[in-house]
């Protein structure tokens, strides 16, 4: 059977004010399929994956950009909200968490905007809080009842643990993760990488994780394939 | 329901501040309606009070004193007129009634004021404890009757016995007849009246050793008051006797320029405090949109719609609106109980239509604030 693909980008360029932030001539991923984009600070992985998210599809300049089937430039505001509410996990960079809610409410928050990711987590752990403690307990963190604290009172490394959770609880068809560990040590960043890599599968969502990992250092395995964020991109690296 | 869940744990997160903003603009609130209400419960006794008589003569003295005096027991009484001046008056034919006013009598040293069961209406005085009857009123029981100040209740109660003297002290040779019986409580009234006894001038009249053949002043309500100017200039030109004749509406009317004023300073005070605790709000709510810029990108991750950021918006100023409207109510009302015994004429008075518009202007100024910001967010999510 032939894969279906969950991003195609043909021809895309992005710009801000006169700069070009993105031009990617093509780029498919393949439903179910694990990659990782690496590449340097200022080369885009974040761009491509806010683009990719729908946030920032304004300053799209050309091209066609489809993520799980969806035209993200010219798809509505609501369907636009919709898909990300029920198909897309997405772990942020910076600001992992809602920092008033406690831990709990952080990782269970996309069931609240989303019947579909509240029903895939009851499937797999009967209730929407079991599902959340059941991933949290792949992170390493093993107390459920530390959970009750406000976000901002966990480390940045805890911070992105729980972000990671939210981004999968639910069963989301994509998950995007943008650096999801890079406040963590090198044991934490394996179990946070494992945990990515074995719930996509399991669940056969389609996983792009970018990651900074491209001086030579050892980088994330597992995953399905890697990309270099300068083949993809031939906007070149913004440097200040 | 996941909207007020947000607002309700953002509030809470910065409690500190939503409380001071909430908490000024119920202040005020309390405030804006306090002003109001004293000034139109002032107001509408003046007017009603003043409107039951259309002029008040004496003997020559300050305009604004007489009006004072005779309508709220404040200054010092006008010089005393015969008592024939009275009877010559009442008998004009433009003359519906007239009421004579005495102050020249004493109880161990409080002061009788002397008059009808008229000047008790006029001023709009009310009893309790009546004796022989149950509910409040002012009708005298018998000629032998007197209403007792709301001050002096504590010393006097209904069914005792005042015995009534010529001059500001008891005398030796205080005639035996002069008792009369404490019939009722004046309501209070605010005024040096609360600290008077009133009683029948008849009975006065008839009381040998102490009658008295003056009066200090008089109310006269006029069949047509188109006839005020001529009679009010017949009075003061003609007449054999001297006299001050004042019209007290229009007096009060020059009073009131004054007390507008005043009224005006306290209401710009209070709109001045409305408007910082609108721009506290509004300062508070920029600042949260732009701090919230972060964690509004992380709920449209999770798939937030564009109307439910602007909900997160929209709410938390309005429930802040409702909060501090519903406060500064509260407040109000409790300040009115504390008012009532400062300035018993304050209790005559309901919640004016004029303070209904203070709070909705407050409450759709929060609202306005509240809908710009939330504009904001709403065009933010769907232009990106």
């Amino acid at each position: 059977m032939e894969p279906f693909p969950a991003i195609a980008v043909h021809d895309l360029v992005q710009r801000v004010g006169a700069s070009d932030v993105l031009r990617i001539p093509r780029l498919v991923v393949n439903s179910g399929e694990i990659v990782c984009i690496r590449g340097r600070n200022g080369s885009g992985k974040t761009a491509l994956l806010r683009l990719l998210m729908g946030l920032s599809r304004r300053s799209c300049h050309s091209g066609e950009v489809l993520v799980l089937g969806q035209d993200i430039r010219h798809i509505g505001v609501s369907a636009l909200a919709r898909l990300r509410a029920d198909a897309i996990g997405f772990v942020l960079q910076h600001f992992p968490l809602v920092p008033y809610l406690s831990a709990i409410d952080n990782i269970v928050l996309p069931c609240d905007f989303s019947a579909r990711r509240t029903s895939g987590a009851q499937k797999r752990s009967e209730t929407v809080a079991n599902d959340a403690f059941r991933l949290i307990r792949k992170l390493s963190l093993q107390d459920p009842s530390r959970l009750a604290k406000k976000a901002g009172q966990y480390s940045a490394g805890q911070q992105q643990r729980f972000a990671i959770a939210r981004a999968l609880i639910g069963k989301p068809s994509l998950v995007l993760a943008d650096e999801p560990a890079s406040a963590m040590d090198s044991h934490g960043q394996e179990a946070v990488y494992q945990l990515l890599q074995q719930e996509c599968r399991a669940t056969g969502a389609t996983l792009i994780c970018t990651t900074g990992d491209d001086s030579g250092m050892t980088g994330p395995e597992g995953f399905d394939r890697y990309l270099d964020m300068g083949d993809v991109n031939q906007a070149g690296e913004l440097r200040w | 329901m996941v909207i007020l869940k947000l607002t309700g744990k953002c509030l809470g997160r910065r409690t500190g501040w939503v409380m001071l903003s909430t908490l000024a603009l119920a202040f005020s609130v309390a405030l804006l309606l306090v002003i109001s209400h004293i000034h139109e419960a002032v107001r509408s006794y003046a007017r009603q009070v003043s409107s039951e008589a259309d002029l008040v003569v004496s003997a020559p003295t300050q305009p604004m004193n007489l009006v004072l005096y005779s309508l709220f027991a404040i200054g010092t009484p006008p010089p005393a007129i015969p008592r024939t001046v009275y009877e010559d008056i009442a008998a004009f034919a433009e003359v519906a009634w007239a009421t004579p006013v005495a102050i020249s009598k004493s109880h161990q040293g409080v002061t009788v004021t002397a008059s009808t069961p008229r000047y008790l209406d006029t001023l709009q005085l009310q009893a309790v404890n009546f004796i022989g009857s149950s509910g409040a009123g002012t009708a005298f029981r018998n000629e032998r009757s007197a209403f007792i100040g709301a001050n002096l209740g504590h010393r006097y109660h209904p069914g005792e016995v005042l015995s009534i003297a010529s001059g500001d002290s008891p005398a030796a040779d205080d005639p035996s007849d002069s008792a009369f019986i404490v019939q009722g409580v004046l309501m209070e009234t605010g005024t040096p009246l609360d600290n008077n006894i009133l009683a029948l001038i008849e009975g006065l009249q008839k009381t040998r050793g102490i009658a008295s053949d003056t009066v200090n002043f008089m109310l006269i309500k006029l069949h047509d008051r188109h006839s005020l100017a001529a009679v009010q200039q017949r009075l003061q030109a003609h007449y054999p006797v001297p006299l001050a004749v004042v019209n007290p509406a229009s007096e009060l009317a020059r009073f009131g320029h004054y007390e507008r004023m005043l009224n005006g300073v306290f209401m710009a005070m209070s709109v001045v405090i409305g408007l910082l605790s609108l721009m506290m709000i509004f300062f508070n709510l920029a600042t949260a949109f732009i701090e919230r810029r972060d964690e509004v990108e992380l709920l449209r991750t999770v798939g937030a719609r564009p109307w439910q950021l602007a909900g997160l918006m929209l709410v938390g100023p309005l429930l802040q609106a409702l909060l501090a409207l519903f406060v500064g109510v509260v407040c109000y009302q409790l300040s009115t109980l504390f008012l009532g015994t400062w300035i018993p004429l304050v209790n005559r008075t309901d919640l004016p239509m004029a303070q209904l518009f203070w709070l909705l202007s407050l409450f759709l100024s929060s609202f306005g604030l509240a809908c710009l910001l939330a504009w904001c967010m709403y065009g933010g999510s769907e232009n990106t």
